[in-house]
């Protein structure tokens, strides 16, 4: 598990991080929300050890990360311009994470390497960038290390290489019990992948939430009431969060199970009723909205 | 993977990284360094037809190993100068730079501190293969080089040592410049502002002492270079440079050299490591790693811009103030654009970016606050440097060097017991130890009385009733700290020359300021080693004398010496003096000293031996030797009153003063020529004659010369006088005030 307690960190007179509390959970795919400038490098890079934080502690699993190589064995940083060594190629970048990751899989490397369709002999710096990203990438998997810090890493992969990853994702979790963690501006960049999110802006954290906790408690109904006493009835039983009415029509976005507010339905009279999917976008709308912010300003442009 | 294979597996990854270093290396240290010896050694041998042909077969062989050994000992050791020493610390640079360069790049930044590798651990990875790339490739080279030198047979035991010698000091030096420049990569954030830093490292403790100087001598009246130097204390190429100093007067200790070197190295290491510790991973880029410092950086390097610029603006305006030029407005002038443009810079160079100009003015001012306030401190002497005369109490001994009397060798006659030759006042400071502080404090009051008497020191030396001199004082503190002060004396003040009498009474004085009193001449010649040719001269006649009797004579001049005085001295004209011609074999090169012993009209014993022997000259030129004499009056005094008076004419244009100046006066020839061969003539002149190696010093001479008058004798054949192996005649002169009567009449200018 990884701890984010209390941490601040500020570059000369701008705060970058301000105050950020976090706890990652083993096991799953947490995604890390925010604009530009929110924060989300410079919490990865002190998540890595890089950066050393002003305020606050930073532990993988218990143990200090700053500049400790026992934290550090199980984590593998990739940066949003991964480097490789000038004239390297492939090879020559598994020959010196192996000394650095002594469960470094070369097998499992290699497989990859022919899988991705990217050339063990070719020089990394011919490589395009999205090939760059894939060999990062492939670094990382194959280092052995339980979490994988990848800032800005799928941002720019095409849909093919993220399902992909995605598998080789989920297989490793099963595997091993990997822990990505993955750094995006880009809100539907993380919505097939993540299970776990953290949304940052101007240095703290708005929310943290799973996936599955913020999709099962809010619920998007379409529906026409028989009559105006039948609307106000629901109305006032539901929680709800937002309301759009065309016509006689009602988009209701309500907080709870989808069970609750089934049963509330079932006792007002309906001339149409459908519960409808929400996507990770509306959720965070809905929630962001909740606490004063307009998301669609913040991370979707 | 045990801790030892990962360590050298890090080691080895880290050099795959560091191949093209290795390159370098190998191709300086390696391949050129022992060419440059095979070249050397080929073009020694393509000589040898011309040392045969010249010196013969065997002497011709000797000499040729000799000068080929001489050779191969400058390149091979450091102590001769060799210039390997800039070939390694320019890779010391370009290791430092390369192996932690990493620091000023995000990307890197993020790859390698990402890893679980512990920071300590990288650094010692990276530095210990700064190290190997520089070690082995040079230990190699040096090998290939005796190799080479072997195979030529020219390899000595001196050579094998001074290489291995050099190794050990170049290593040391590597790892100072190594460190040095490690630090300034540790402190900025990227390669150009390293180079700077570099620059600053090395460069800015000189600079101060420079600025420290300067302002010294501008200000200050009793100053004395002597105590101050612009060679740096903290910096490796001193060290080096001081032992290749000692080196060449046989005094270098290799092992101290190493130890100041290891010491400066390790220092210098230390701090570097200390600030990669502390150097946050976000300083790549940066201009500065560490913001706090950033304030102090500037104004630390602005002020000792904006001085050195003012000391340049006012060399260049000719800004004395000690001789009453105080025209200063150009030199602050100069002083403020420098400050200003020093802080804009920093400031824009900290944030890359040319709005920063604008930026922290109060920085600006802070420096210029800083600056006025030292150039106060040296204008008004706010410490009271130049008034200090440190308590008697507080001293434990002095030395005085006062101006030179050997007329041949313009007072560097002095040596050390190896036969070094050594200054004036490397002499004195070395060997004279006065115990009369008293008389030492007293007569520097009295300089500082008499020199306060005048507004500035022009006014000083243009006062004709009084005799100047320059006196440089040195005093050893009890705190073991030395005290340097040099004194303007006046010859012509009675309280002046007693106190110089007392002090050059004493035997302290004797044996630490007349090179004849002291052993090291009388060691010198004793030594059998040496070959020794002595003269006894007046300097018309010469005669040889022998190595005994030379010893004989300079213990006699040892004991008449010690009878000497100030008072005395000015009182009577040299009779002649000893010459001394030393030479010495050495390796592989022959070293030649002289000395000049003069010998004056009291020195009993001298005189007394010289007399029994029959080299004793009682006359300085014997008239029957003189066949004629010519007298040149130049009449200075006409054309300097020329000059006078033309600077003083009032002119109207330019163009009258250059009609003025072509037409006459200052061009015109004043000169007037005597010819006198009468014998009557001839002995009243003899008479009033001296040679100029008797009255041509300043110090012990109350007589001086009449630079009006040139005095050409000429000899007869047969006279014995040095002059007729040259052109048949001497040059001599006229003490002032003793020029004969009929000679002044005779040489009457008229127009």
């Amino acid at each position: 598990m990884i701890e984010i307690r209390n941490v601040s960190k500020s570059f000369e007179d701008s705060k970058a991080v301000d105050n950020v509390s976090v706890c990652i959970k083993e096991n799953t795919v947490f995604g890390l929300i925010g604009t530009n400038g929110a924060g989300k490098s410079t919490v990865l890079r002190m998540l890595a050890g890089i950066l050393e934080p002003d305020e606050g502690e930073i532990a993988i699993d218990g143990l200090p990360v700053f500049d400790n190589p026992e934290a550090k064995k199980n984590m593998f940083f990739i940066a949003d311009e991964p480097y490789f060594f000038a004239n390297a190629n492939a090879t020559d970048m598994q020959k010196y994470l192996t000394t650095v990751y002594p469960e470094f899989a070369v097998e499992d490397f290699y497989h990859y390497l022919i899988n991705f369709g990217l050339d063990k002999k070719r020089k990394v710096n011919t490589y395009s960038k999205g090939m760059k990203k894939q060999l990062a990438l492939i670094c990382g998997i194959c280092s052995g290390t339980k979490y994988l810090l990848c800032d800005e890493t799928f941002d720019g992969l095409d849909p093919v290489m993220r399902q992909g990853i995605k598998s080789i994702f989920a297989s490793e979790m099963e595997k091993r019990g990997l822990t990505p963690i993955i750094a995006s501006h880009n809100l539907r960049e993380l919505e097939d992948i993540c299970d776990h999110v953290g949304l940052l802006h101007k240095g703290g954290v708005l929310l943290s939430k799973d996936l599955e906790d913020m999709k099962c408690n809010i619920q998007k109904i379409q529906c026409v009431f028989k009559s105006n006493e039948d609307e106000e009835k629901a109305i006032s039983s539901l929680d709800i969060m937002k309301n759009e009415k065309r016509g006689s029509l009602n988009t209701l976005t309500v907080r709870g199970n989808k069970a609750e507010i089934l049963a509330i339905f079932a006792t007002v009279n309906t001339v149409f009723f459908e519960a409808l999917p929400l996507s990770l976008e509306e959720i965070f709308i809905s929630e962001t909205e909740v606490v004063g912010y307009d998301i669609k300003k913040l991370i979707l442009g | 993977m045990t801790l030892k294979n990962s360590f050298l597996a890090s080691l080895k990854e880290n050099n795959k990284r560091r191949i093209w270093l290795w390159i370098v290396s190998v191709f300086g240290f390696v391949l050129l360094f022992p060419s440059g010896i095979l070249m050397l050694i080929s073009q020694h041998t393509n000589r040898y037809d011309y040392f045969i042909e010249s010196y013969g077969e065997a002497l011709g062989a000797r000499m040729l190993r000799e000068s080929l050994i001489g050779e191969i000992n400058h390149v091979l050791n450091v102590g001769n100068g060799s210039e390997i020493w800039l070939l390694v610390a320019g890779f010391a640079i370009l290791s430092g730079v390369q192996g932690f360069s990493y620091l000023f790049n995000k990307r890197k930044i993020d790859f390698y501190m990402g890893m679980p590798v512990k920071r300590k651990k990288r650094f010692l990875v990276i530095w210990l293969n700064g190290v190997l790339v520089y070690a082995i490739p040079c230990l190699l080279g040096f090998i290939i080089s005796l190799m080479i030198v072997a195979a030529n047979g020219a390899l000595t035991g001196e050579i094998m040592l001074g290489t291995w010698q050099s190794y050990g000091i170049l290593f040391c030096l590597y790892l100072g410049v190594y460190h040095l420049v490690i630090l300034a990569v540790m402190l900025t954030g990227n390669i150009i502002i390293t180079g700077f830093a570099i620059g600053v490292l090395f460069l800015y403790e000189c600079i101060v002492r420079l600025i420290i100087m300067g302002y010294m001598e501008t200000f200050y009246k009793f100053y004395s270079y002597r105590g101050y130097s612009t060679n740096p204390i903290l910096s490796p190429f001193a060290i080096l440079f001081d032992y290749q100093n000692a080196y060449v007067n046989q005094k270098g200790n290799i092992w101290l050299t190493i130890l100041y070197l290891l010491l400066f190295a390790a220092i210098a290491g230390l701090i570097a490591y200390f600030c990669y510790l502390k150097r946050p991973a976000e300083a790549a880029g940066k201009a500065i790693a560490f913001s706090g410092p950033k304030p102090v950086l500037k104004i630390m390097i602005a002020v000792p811009v904006a001085l050195m610029a003012g000391l340049f603006a006012g060399e260049i305006v000719g800004y004395q103030p000690l001789y009453g030029k105080n025209n200063c407005g150009v030199m602050f002038f100069v002083m403020a654009v420098a400050l200003i443009f020093t802080c804009c810079l920093m400031q824009v160079i900290y944030e890359f970016d040319i709005r920063g100009i604008l930026h922290k003015k109060r920085h600006v001012v802070i420096s210029a606050i800083l600056v006025v306030v030292i150039f106060i401190v040296f204008k008004n002497d706010v410490f009271g440097f130049d008034r200090y005369i440190p308590n008697a109490e507080k001293v434990e001994s002095a030395a005085i060097c006062t101006p030179a009397d050997s007329y041949i060798y313009y007072g560097n006659e002095f040596w050390d017991e190896e036969m070094n030759y050594i200054s004036k006042e490397a002499y004195v400071e070395e060997f004279m130890y006065l115990s009369d502080i008293g008389a030492v404090n007293q007569l520097m009051k009295r300089s500082m009385e008499l020199v306060e008497e005048y507004e500035d020191m022009n006014q000083l030396y243009e006062d004709e009733e009084r005799q100047w001199r320059r006196v440089t004082v040195t005093y050893r503190m009890a705190d073991k700290r030395k005290v340097f002060r040099e004194l303007m004396v006046d010859l012509a003040d009675k309280e002046t020359i007693d106190l110089i009498d007392r002090i050059e009474s004493s035997e302290e004085f004797i044996a630490g300021g007349i090179f004849g009193a002291s052993d090291i001449p009388a060691k010198t010649i004793a030594d059998e080693s040496r070959t020794v040719q002595a003269y006894y001269g007046n300097g018309t006649y010469q005669i040889k004398i022998k190595r005994e009797e030379a010893k004989e004579l300079l213990a006699l001049y040892r004991e008449d010496v010690m009878n000497g005085g100030f008072l005395k001295y000015r009182e009577n004209v040299p009779t002649g003096s000893l010459c001394l011609e030393l030479e010495e074999k050495k390796s592989y090169y022959t070293t030649y000293n002289q000395a000049e012993l003069l010998i004056y009209p009291f020195y009993d014993k001298c005189i007394a031996y010289l007399t029994e022997k029959g080299y004793y000259m009682p006359e300085l030129i014997r008239p029957e030797d003189v066949e004629k004499i010519q007298v040149i009056n130049e009449h200075y005094d006409l054309v300097e009153a020329a000059r006078i008076q033309q600077e003083e004419a009032t002119v109207p244009s330019a163009q009258e003063v250059i009609v003025k100046y072509s037409d006459k006066d200052i061009n015109q020839d004043y000169r007037t020529i005597v010819d006198y061969e009468n014998p009557e003539d001839i002995a009243a002149i003899l008479e009033q004659l001296y040679s100029t190696e008797q009255i041509y010093a300043t110090w012990h001479n109350e007589k001086q010369c009449d630079n009006n008058y040139n005095i050409k004798v000429y000899f007869t054949s047969d006279s014995g006088a040095t002059a007729v192996e040259n052109e048949g005649f001497g040059y001599y002169v006229f003490a002032q005030g003793e020029v004969p009567g009929f000679v002044e009449e005779d040489t009457v200018y008229v127009p």
